[in-house]
């Protein structure tokens, strides 16, 4: 199996990038405080995973969108499980981006140089704040 | 200059890694499921009730109207089909009452002993094979099947 991905890693220098993307050097005393970022990352991949295929299903009109809904959780497969994802993910992605934004402010992570980190984590907040609001309407119940 | 990885962080990552791929993998097949789940349903064989076997007259067409109940997705509808029955010895043939030139409706003409379309002559005759005008091919024929008196028609 290791001839194989050394096999794969000559070609495509996979190891490289996987290095640059994952492996960041952390100070000492880094704790568990520090995976928020992470948490919030995961949870909008399942968001808009799950997203994505829930709106194969999902009708967005006032007349058929209950309907919809209802024949997701009752008819497709996986699709109640599907919908709890995302329905308790939107929960979660809320809390998990406040608890992130209260950690920034606490360690002092929003000072020079992560000014300009700390405006755009500010406004993907209120955009979260907004897609959970426009989320929570969806099933028009 | 890098370390070779200690024991302990070799199976942290692995440990790591492992749970990365139980939640990849949980993810995925629930996702895929939903995707292609519907490829695996089979459709129901359905069997529509269209009428009495004394009510119909040998070798000539009898109008009847079925209706079928069509699910798609979410939405349900019934959509309501005439057919013609045509009895023969103890065989019973449905025959559709759309014409195959254009799509109109034909009716049967008792007098001259054909099925005929309003729209281009088109004429058939009552085992639904083409006997005049542009129709290119026969009425299509339904699945049907006898049991005691009833004629039951497969949607």
């Amino acid at each position: 199996m290791e001839s194989f991905f050394d096999w794969l890693d000559d070609r495509t220098n996979y190891r490289a990038a996987r290095r640059h993307l994952l492996e960041e050097p952390l100070p000492p005393g880094t704790g568990w405080w520090f995976v928020t970022g992470s948490i919030l990352l995961f949870l909008l991949g399942v968001q808009l995973l799950t997203g994505v295929v829930l709106s194969m299903y999902y009708v967005p009109s006032s007349e058929s969108a209950y309907d919809s809904v209802r024949f997701i959780m009752t008819q497709v497969t996986f699709g109640r499980i599907l919908r709890g994802l995302h329905f308790f993910g939107a929960s979660f992605i809320v809390v998990a981006s406040v608890v992130h934004m209260l950690r920034v402010v606490i360690f002092g992570s929003y000072k020079k140089p992560r000014e300009v980190t700390w405006v755009t984590g500010v406004l993907l907040l209120l955009i979260i704040l907004g897609f959970a609001l426009s989320g929570y309407l969806l099933p028009w119940d | 200059m890098t370390r070779p990885p200690n024991p302990r962080r070799r199976f942290l990552a692995a440990a790591v890694n492992s749970i990365h791929g139980v939640i990849g993998g949980t993810i995925g097949v629930l996702l895929g499921g939903a995707v292609i789940g519907p490829s695996f349903l089979r459709r129901r064989e359905t069997w529509l009730k269209a009428g009495s076997l004394d009510a119909l007259t040998e070798n000539e067409p009898t109008p009847v109207t079925v209706r079928v109940s069509r699910q798609d997705g979410f939405t349900q509808s019934v959509e309501r089909y005439v057919v013609f029955l045509v009895k023969s010895g103890d065989n019973v043939t449905a025959l559709s009452s759309t014409c195959t030139h254009l799509g109109c409706r034909v009716s049967w003409d008792p007098e001259a002993k054909q099925l005929k379309c309003p729209c281009h002559g088109g004429a058939y005759d009552p085992t639904g094979a083409v006997i005049a005008g542009p129709p290119p091919s026969p009425l299509a024929t339904l699945t049907t099947r006898v049991d005691g008196d009833q004629v039951f028609i497969q949607a």
